[in-house]
């Protein structure tokens, strides 16, 4: 058996990996293919397994991997529980941050360590620098290495190949003209109690307070750290402006087959026709990759179009060296997969191939803001400009403006990775814009422990822009203040208005308290928000504030914020 | 046929009337309830082969690989487990639990298990022969003999993660040799979120000046041919019409879509602003 194992995040690894099985498959090679937790107890039976591991967070694998990879980290597995695997690993990564491709470093140490035998050369690619080549080369050099091909290829690299997931309209069974709400998945279901803009209006940035109300038998107790999964729908008026330029409209309200292995990590809406498969479940708003034209190329007839020039551009898109075009073609302009086809109008898109050719619209996790009884999530928009004329939104953000109050969605919650720390110690929590949305959570949490057992003290460095724009939860915090028997203090950073500052620069204003918190008195420490510089400047400046008064050398206070990190006294959460 | 179920109580309910409320509510008809604690000790069995569903309330209430065996063996097959915690999803594996659907059923393939967790993994290697009826339903009986065996001490300990990363950095990974690059592989790089050597604010420039092309080729009646004499409406290449992808860097019409000369622009998928 042949295992084609991916880590994806954003779908980039899933992508690669929906190539290189097409690759086998063109000689002759047929391999399943999932993610890790979904393939990872096939481990030990399979022949050969291909692994293609993208890095997120802070040098960490996926989700979609981390289940297995906490078995595969067991101290009592022996050394040779893989040892009849044969394994090539692949990773996708970012040289901009400091842990680089980190997970599949890590994955095949360990793959290693359990006996399993490398064939063939390890990768790594960046993100910055052309990955889709570094793919290319290295499954080139893979294939002629694997054990198991036919030194003649069934399929010449030209011909279409049948879809992976082929998809069946069934136009004899009745047709499921559902009303909006009738679409569910065998998940847990929530009222929408509230959506609205808690950001002056002149605010650059739209950010929302979405309530959800839980149904009672689907209760479940939140804590701090915890999050929920929301599932976007696409517009429908876009669904439907896709129906119409393929000309589907006909056949959109049939339920559609799907291979079950296609479902392996979601779960389907009920009832699956060709239009709420569109609108839940496929990505049409994404920005289309060279993968894509690989298998639009061939839905454009040469004769269709003037001198045959879409096919030929799409062909140009789908090679190395049209990569450069296609990037400011696609990625420049952040244009879409819809836009592409509406473009290129001599696309004729047989049905069975929609899985082929656009990549699954996957959930969303934002952290939960609140300790009950609703789930509160606090929600940048993301809409902005490019040259092109239409504006761009987020498919989530898009999905957030078009939420009724009222309306029944599906969502589940992920539970925190942390342990919360015990009440007595008190906690420093840095979140800067949206990153405040697990604080408010912890405050909530901490305020009603201390009804019970009285908590240690509770200090959060806010940043935001504006006093009087985005400082959205000044009345809240300011009646907790007022409750004397709460150990609370709130550090605001405005970075706008005058004294301009960042959260590290209040950080560093407050440095000597926040030491002595930290040092002497145990605190936990959150950092929570938008990756890239402040995570960075942050961590100097904790560095900076240990080490002074001549407490410690910059060296130990590095060393000892890293223990912390260890032992999760140090909690960053940037996305 | 009536449809029996079985609602697993946490102890702690038992103290808020209201939880207690809650946690029955929803359930079918005269459903039986145990409580945890007394199903764990062994003061109240589990009937085998008995239950349509199981209920744990509340839900994710983490349980033993012991009261998973006691579940599944109380259920009929294809009977259904609600409200197992995430996190558990090996231990549901590992008990012969199969996903179907997003939720943990047991599956239709009758095995015939008795004693202990550990017991229950070697008769299953028995009837091993028996065929799949259903998709899938072998490879899970599989799955319960790899993963049982592992998961004897499933409160483990993890090796240091971080700990790899010393050993792996002596493995090298493969360079794409400079002379196999295209000549247009160059290094294509897009500003990073905080960008601060300003390639974000060229970008921004770009598309503010496309977006004053468009404006000045949008203000002129379009119903009319393209007229390339006319200014703001070049076109030497003849290619305006076509599209973005196959329009010059410096075209008025970059960012717009394609239209057949003589047609009037529409910006038809959704809205401008």
């Amino acid at each position: 058996m042949i295992l084609i194992v991916y880590g994806s995040e954003t779908g980039n690894s899933a992508d690669l990996a929906m190539q290189l099985d097409r690759k086998l498959r063109r000689n002759g090679i047929r391999c399943k293919l999932g993610s890790l937790d979904h393939l990872g107890p096939d481990l030990k039976s399979a022949s050969i397994a291909i692994f293609i591991i993208s890095t997120t967070g802070q040098g960490v694998l996926p989700r979609n991997c981390r289940q297995f990879w906490s078995h595969l980290l067991r101290k009592s597995l022996p050394g040779d529980y893989l040892a009849n695997l044969k394994f090539a690993s692949f990773g996708l990564g970012d040289s901009s941050y400091i842990k680089y491709n980190y997970a599949v470093k890590k994955l095949h140490a360990r793959l290693l360590q359990l006996g399993a035998h490398q064939f063939g050369d390890r990768a790594e690619a960046d993100e910055q620098d052309n990955p889709q080549m570094t793919f290319e080369y290295w499954a080139e050099s893979l294939l002629e290495c694997m054990p198991c091909i036919d030194p003649k290829p069934r399929h010449s690299s030209d011909s279409l190949l049948a879809p992976r997931y082929p998809l069946t309209v069934c136009t004899d069974k009745p047709r499921r003209l559902a009303p909006d709400a009738a679409y569910s998945r065998p998940l847990p279901v929530a009222t929408v109690c509230a959506n609205k803009r808690i950001t002056d209006p002149t605010h650059f940035q739209d950010v929302r307070l979405i309530s959800l109300e839980q149904q009672s038998t689907d209760h479940t107790t939140v804590q701090p750290g915890d999050s929920c999964t929301i599932y976007p729908e696409n517009d429908p008026a876009l669904v439907q402006t896709l129906l119409d330029l393929q000309h589907w409209s006909d056949i959109a309200d049939y339920p559609v087959d799907i291979d079950p292995e296609y479902w392996h990590d979601t779960q389907p809406v009920r009832p699956l026709t060709l239009r709420s498969l569109i609108a839940h479940h496929l990505d049409i708003m994404s920005i289309p990759r060279q993968s894509f034209f690989e298998v639009a190329k061939y839905f454009s007839d040469p004769k269709d179009s003037e001198d045959g020039r879409e096919r030929e551009k799409l062909e140009d898109f789908s090679s190395i060296e049209g990569q450069d075009e296609l990037h400011n073609y696609a990625n420049r302009p952040r244009r879409s997969i819809l836009e592409t086809i509406s473009e290129f109008s001599s696309l004729k898109i047989p049905v069975e191939y929609l899985l082929e050719l656009i990549p699954p619209l996957r959930p969303r996790l934002f952290s939960i803001s609140s300790i009950g009884p609703h789930l509160e999530l606090i929600v940048g928009l993301v809409k902005y400009r490019t040259i092109l004329r239409r504006v761009r939104k987020g498919v989530c953000s898009d999905y957030f403006t078009r939420l009724q109050v009222g309306t029944k969605i599906n969502y589940s919650i992920v539970k925190s990775p942390f342990r919360l720390p015990s009440p007595e110690k008190p906690i420093v929590m840095i979140a800067p814009g949206t990153g405040v949305a697990p604080m408010r959570c912890l405050i909530q949490y901490r305020f009603h422990l201390n009804d019970t057992v009285p908590v240690g003290e509770n200090v959060i460095i806010f940043g935001c822009r504006y006093h009087d724009k985005d400082y959205f939860l000044k009345d809240e915090w300011n009646r907790l203040l007022e409750h004397k028997n709460f150990p609370f203090k709130v550090v605001t950073a405005f970075s706008r208005e005058e004294p301009k500052q960042y959260v590290q620069n209040a950080l560093h204003m407050h440095g000597d308290r926040i030491a002595e918190l930290i040092l002497d008195q145990n605190a936990s420490v959150y950092l929570c928000g938008s990756s890239g510089a402040m995570p960075r400047q942050v961590r100097d400046t904790l560095v900076e504030i240990f080490s002074r008064n001549d407490r410690m050398t910059h060296e130990e206070a590095s060393e000892y914020l890293y223990k912390m990190e260890r032992m999760s006294r140090y909690i960053q959460d940037t996305w | 046929m009536t449809v029996s179920s079985l609602i697993l109580l946490h102890p702690s309910l038992a103290q808020s009337e209201r939880a207690l409320e809650a946690a029955l509510g929803g359930k079918p008809a005269g459903s039986s309830r145990q409580m945890l604690d007394r199903v764990q000790d062994g003061t109240a069995e589990l009937l085998v082969d008995m239950y349509e569903s199981v209920y744990l309330e509340p839900s994710n209430t983490h349980i033993t690989g012991d009261i998973f065996d006691k579940i599944f063996r109380s259920l009929r097959n294809g009977g259904t487990l609600h409200g197992c915690a995430q996190e558990q999803m090996l231990d549901a594996i590992a008990a012969g639990f199969l996903l179907d659907g997003g939720v943990w059923k047991k599956p239709e393939v009758s095995v015939s298990v008795s004693g202990t967790g550990s017991a229950a993994a070697v008769s299953l290697k028995r009837s091993l022969g028996s065929k799949a009826n259903k998709f899938g339903v072998a490879k899970a009986a599989e799955r319960k003999i790899v993963i049982a065996d592992e998961l004897n001490d499933f409160a483990d300990d993890l090796i240091d993660e971080d700990s790899l990363i010393e050993e792996s950095q002596l493995l090298a990974a493969i360079k794409i040799p400079e002379k196999c690059r295209p000549d247009t592989g160059r290094k294509r790089r897009k500003p990073c979120k905080d960008c601060t050597c300003g390639l974000k604010e060229l970008e921004e420039q770009a598309a503010e000046k496309a977006r004053a092309r468009q404006a000045v080729v949008l203000a002129v009646d379009d119903t009319a041919e393209i007229d390339f004499t006319q200014p703001g409406k070049s076109g030497s290449c003849g290619s305006c019409a076509l599209g973005d992808a196959f329009r010059c860097d410096g075209c008025p019409y970059l960012g717009l879509p394609p239209f057949k000369p003589g047609e009037t622009i529409s910006i038809s998928i959704g809205d401008d602003l």
